[in-house]
């Protein structure tokens, strides 16, 4: 009898382990509102942490259209493409074309962007959580993402977005503006239908954000998938790191189902 | 053997769906592990669940951040707040992380309106600036030792059940006994999206013993949920599409384990999600 008991405890133990060994990445990574849309770009950090730079969208957002950065400026869309060097932001490229101390505080002041060390930086995060939500208060909320409806604030006038740097961005003649809304069916039937807005994107990102890649010029030739999306591609390039996140699922499936 | 020949067995909760079992379309998954024998899962179960008294069901000790502070530890009961709001108000609107500790509540964040100080103010609810120790106490943060936590208006009994915290919380809430608001005052819209027709039908899949099935309905978990707190982070929302979902995982609180095995009714009252199979109650106190 206390053979079988020991054996059973055993075997229980050992299954524990291997099993509490192998959940340990898995509890959902849920961005906390005040955290949502910062990049910590820390390449070139050093060992205790010295040089990490908390890049904060939301402030960034606050003033600027997507367009700006990301076309004229040449950021890239995905974290570590961009490469930014001391020397491009001096020769006022990438930040350094803002932060000159005519548009924006000036590059010069180092430890603005770039943390001395590890108490530094916990300082930084402390004191951009309290900004973060005093801002949050002056806006119109929704419910994930930076719990912020940015689109709501700038109708408001809450927000007021540059497109435009003189010098920097060339004169555009808008010979193409499609506002069209394009109706997108579904791939599970009773699901509500899509409409997505172009004039809610074209807004703030142009064309060339989205065209010709990801997104292919005819509607609904582009194979889409949800899971795609939730990993990051298509729509969820920025609906799930800058954007509202797709869990927000009726921002997109907003089409009434007809039963 | 011994730990087995210990455990007793009531009767299922189940609710029989109109159609028989037989008929209903299975979802066929596949898994990469063997199913556990019975005696490993008995001690598995009995090794997991939560065999306390009922009334502490679902309490938490909160001593992290008192810790740091040299305060007493806090005590947060989910089933004080459970009768009057739904899960989603904190867990979505108030950014209450579903993992313990990962939320990191100051008390700064309360007296600027986040987290507890969202509600508890002194308006809604006793503020968390003066009534310290309604929520603070003197106590050793692994023991549940202090008097279970009540609200006013607790007194409404509510239907019992034989695990966790005894109480069938679906059934309470499909009698209207309580009544869970879905959003705070001046909160945002209800849902993120209504339940699809076709997911208002109960699911049905295999699991990796044959003959056991799991029976789970999207509808009773709106009811306190919204689509995202479960998707896609917990579960991909590809048919069948979450992988490594097994018994194991989900007694040692992944997938539905996240909440069953904490605040919802615990993976004892097997009924509930495998129709025919009898709750297992554990060993006799």
């Amino acid at each position: 009898m206390k053979t079988t008991t020991a054996t059973i405890l055993v075997i229980g133990l050992l299954i524990s382990f291997f099993i509490s060994a192998s959940i340990q990445n898995s509890t959902a990574m849920v961005k906390k509102s005040y955290q949502y849309g910062n990049i910590i770009m820390q390449r070139t950090a050093s060992e205790n942490g010295g040089g990490t730079v908390v890049f904060r969208h939301w402030t960034h957002r606050s003033k600027y259209t997507c367009r700006l950065c990301h076309v004229d400026l040449e950021f890239a869309q995905v974290a570590g493409e961009s490469e930014i060097l001391e020397e491009d932001n001096q020769a006022g490229r990438y930040c350094g074309t803002c932060h000159n101390g005519k548009e924006a505080f000036t590059i010069k002041s180092c430890t603005k962007c770039h943390a001395k060390d590890s108490a530094h930086l916990a300082q930084v995060l402390k004191e951009d959580k309290k900004a973060f939500f005093a801002f949050q208060k002056t806006m119109p909320r929704s419910r994930y993402g930076n719990k912020i409806d940015w689109m709501q604030a700038e109708g408001e006038g809450l927000i007021v977005l540059k497109d435009k740097l003189p010098g920097i961005s060339l004169p555009q003649k808008n010979l193409v503006t499609n506002l069209r809304n394009e109706p997108l069916e579904p791939k599970l039937s009773g699901l509500p239908g899509i409409i997505f807005s172009h004039s809610k994107h074209v807004a703030w990102n142009g064309c060339g954000m989205c065209h010709p890649k990801p997104f292919k010029l005819v509607n609904g030739t582009t194979e889409i998938s949800m899971q795609q999306i939730i990993d990051g591609n298509f729509c969820g390039r920025c609906h799930g790191t800058v954007a509202f996140q797709v869990n927000d699922c009726s921002l997109c499936h907003s089409e009434p189902v007809s039963l | 053997m011994f730990l087995a020949s210990c455990t007793i067995y009531s009767l299922t909760d189940f609710e029989e769906p109109a159609q028989p079992l037989h008929e209903i379309k299975i979802i066929k998954k596949k898994y990469d592990s063997p199913p556990l024998t019975r005696s490993e899962l008995g001690t598995l179960i009995e090794m997991a669940v939560y065999n306390g008294q009922p009334e502490y069901y679902g309490d938490m000790i909160l001593d992290r951040q008192s810790k740091k502070h040299k305060s007493k530890p806090v005590v947060f009961s989910h089933q004080v707040h459970r009768r009057y709001f739904t899960c989603n108000v904190c867990h979505t609107e108030l950014e209450f992380s579903l993992s313990k500790g990962q939320t990191d509540i100051t008390r700064e964040d309360n007296l600027d309106g986040r987290y507890c100080g969202a509600c508890h103010n002194g308006k809604f609810a006793f503020s968390t600036e003066f009534a310290c120790d309604a929520c603070h106490l003197d106590i050793n943060p692994n023991e549940h030792r202090y008097p279970p936590r009540k609200a006013r208006g607790d007194n409404v009994p509510l239907p019992q059940t034989s695990y966790g915290d005894h109480i069938n919380w679906v059934k309470a809430i499909n009698e209207g006994l309580i009544l869970p608001e879905r959003s705070l005052p001046g909160g945002s819209v209800t849902s993120s999206m209504p339940l699809p027709g076709y997911l208002e039908e109960p699911l049905y899949w295999t699991t990796a013993v044959p003959n056991i099935i799991v029976h789970f309905p999207h509808s009773e978990h709106v009811k306190w949920l919204d689509c995202s707190n479960c998707h896609p982070d917990l579960f991909s929302v590809k048919q069948a599409g979450t992988v490594a979902f097994d018994k194991e995982s989900n007694l040692y609180g992944k997938f539905c384990g996240t909440c069953h095995m904490t605040v919802a009714f615990p993976m004892n009252g097997c009924s509930r999600c495998h129709p025919r199979v009898k709750n297992h109650i554990g060993k006799k106190p």
